[in-house]
């Protein structure tokens, strides 16, 4: 465990700046409490289905494939992450993040924010609507593309995760500096596996099961 | 701690870059003022209230853009909540310990300072008072330490703290500063991603019981 050296994305200057590079630290045994904050679960939402496809009832629907996206979060073990808070956040059907520092040329679609928040269920489960993301060109000078993905973050119980979904089929993936370091576990964990939706409000629906290493939460069994 | 079966785990999720893009609304329920729950209520936190700042810079000592900052930490009487100590009438009441940020670099908390820790799980050892960083940005996926503060008796004797080698040790050291803000002691933390004065980070992966 001790001695773990992070590794730079290849072809990603960002990676090269901000990684470091002596090796991560082994926390002594009897200190591995206090590393990932503990949260208590948060109150179920009811608000019913997070549906990013529309920026609110009556507008236009967002541009681009409607999408449903559903998992269940749970630890190595299979409990249920119960009442945790997901976030998910991804560029539109063009390429383009509407956050203020996304500053490319890629269209703004005006009836699509791709951004919000989300509470699993009693069973670590979440269902939410989106629109399928575009890929983009993330650094012009280099040539280097991302491949179209969901950021998810999930934070409750001792988890902390920020990780992304990614699409089977993506020209870009196989470059995709991330997936890269991921190796051959990229495939089978990070990518979400298609399956038909039973109304047609979307195109199409991709599973994608999330299971967070609970961190310190081993010790308290 | 019981033993379990580690051959059946499941395969974890891969922790990946936050990316450039973080939401920043997704802040708007956070604090960065530990010393109110709220800004409506009268109720404060037992303890010292201290500020902690700092900066967070990459390889060329520049200023990290877009980066989410999480701090978690102890109230005055050292109780760091957890799943073992839910109820417990030790828990100050108006203290969560949870804060997060995303700056262009700077970062400043407004807190209490945390007690020092008693051993509230069987194997655990004391800990000086501490506050525990989690890092996200483009460019990696996460990353963790834990600031200290200078003229703490116990950092002699704290198993994180002395886990970092003797020569970078003080870069886990908060300084305090001369100057007061708002008449609360000010310390200053300093985060260097990477290069020289690189910041210790620690490696929080689950230990399984057979690599333990």
């Amino acid at each position: 465990m001790s001695g773990k050296i992070l590794r730079i994305g290849p072809t990603d200057n960002t990676s090269d700046e901000r990684t470091p590079r002596s090796p991560l630290l082994a926390i002594p045994k009897t200190a591995r409490r206090g590393f990932a904050p503990w949260l208590n679960p948060r109150p179920a939402s009811g608000t019913g289905l997070l549906d990013l496809t529309h920026i609110a009832p009556g507008k236009p629907r967002a541009q681009g494939s409607a999408i449903e996206v559903s998992g269940r979060i749970s630890d190595g073990y299979g409990r249920p992450l119960r009442r945790a808070v997901i976030e998910v956040w991804s560029a539109n059907t063009h390429g383009r993040y509407a956050h203020k520092d996304d500053q490319t040329d890629y269209e703004l679609d005006p009836d699509f924010i791709g951004m919000g928040k989300l509470i699993s269920d009693d069973d670590g489960g979440y269902v939410f609507h989106t629109i399928l993301p575009g890929h983009y060109i993330a650094r012009p000078d280099i040539g280097r593309w991302r491949p179209r993905h969901i950021h998810f973050s999930i934070l409750g119980g001792a988890s902390r995760l920020i990780t992304q979904m990614y699409f089977k089929g993506d020209p870009h993936n196989d470059t995709d500096p991330m997936r890269i370091l991921m190796g051959d576990k990229w495939e089978a964990l990070q990518v979400g596996k298609e399956y038909a939706t039973a109304d047609n409000t979307t195109d199409v629906g991709y599973r994608f099961d999330i299971t967070v290493a609970g961190k310190d939460a081993v010790f308290f069994e | 701690m019981k033993s379990r079966d580690t051959k059946n785990r499941k395969p974890l999720t891969c922790e990946d870059t936050v990316g450039p893009y973080y939401p920043v609304q997704f802040l708007d329920d956070d604090r960065m003022d530990l010393t109110v729950l709220h800004p409506g209520l009268a109720h404060r936190p037992k303890g010292q209230q201290i500020v902690l700042k700092g900066r967070v810079f990459d390889i060329n000592r520049k200023l990290a853009t877009g980066v989410v900052l999480e701090f978690w930490q102890a109230d005055a009487n050292g109780m760091m909540r957890g799943p073992h100590n839910i109820g417990s009438p030790a828990l100050d009441p108006a203290f969560d310990g949870f804060a997060r940020c995303r700056v262009d670099g700077k970062y400043c908390l407004k807190t209490i300072m945390p007690g020092e820790l008693a051993p509230e799980v069987a194997g655990e050892a004391a800990r000086a008072p501490f506050i525990n960083i989690t890092i996200f940005s483009d460019g990696f996926s996460r990353l963790v330490t834990q600031a200290f503060f200078e003229g703490q008796s116990r950092n002699a004797i704290d198993p994180v703290l002395q886990a970092a080698p003797e020569p970078v040790q003080s870069r886990l050291v908060a300084t305090r500063l001369n100057e007061e803000l708002d008449g609360v002691p000010v310390y200053v933390f300093d985060i260097v991603l990477a290069g020289d004065g690189e910041t210790p980070f620690f490696n929080d992966e689950p230990i399984l019981e057979d690599q333990a």
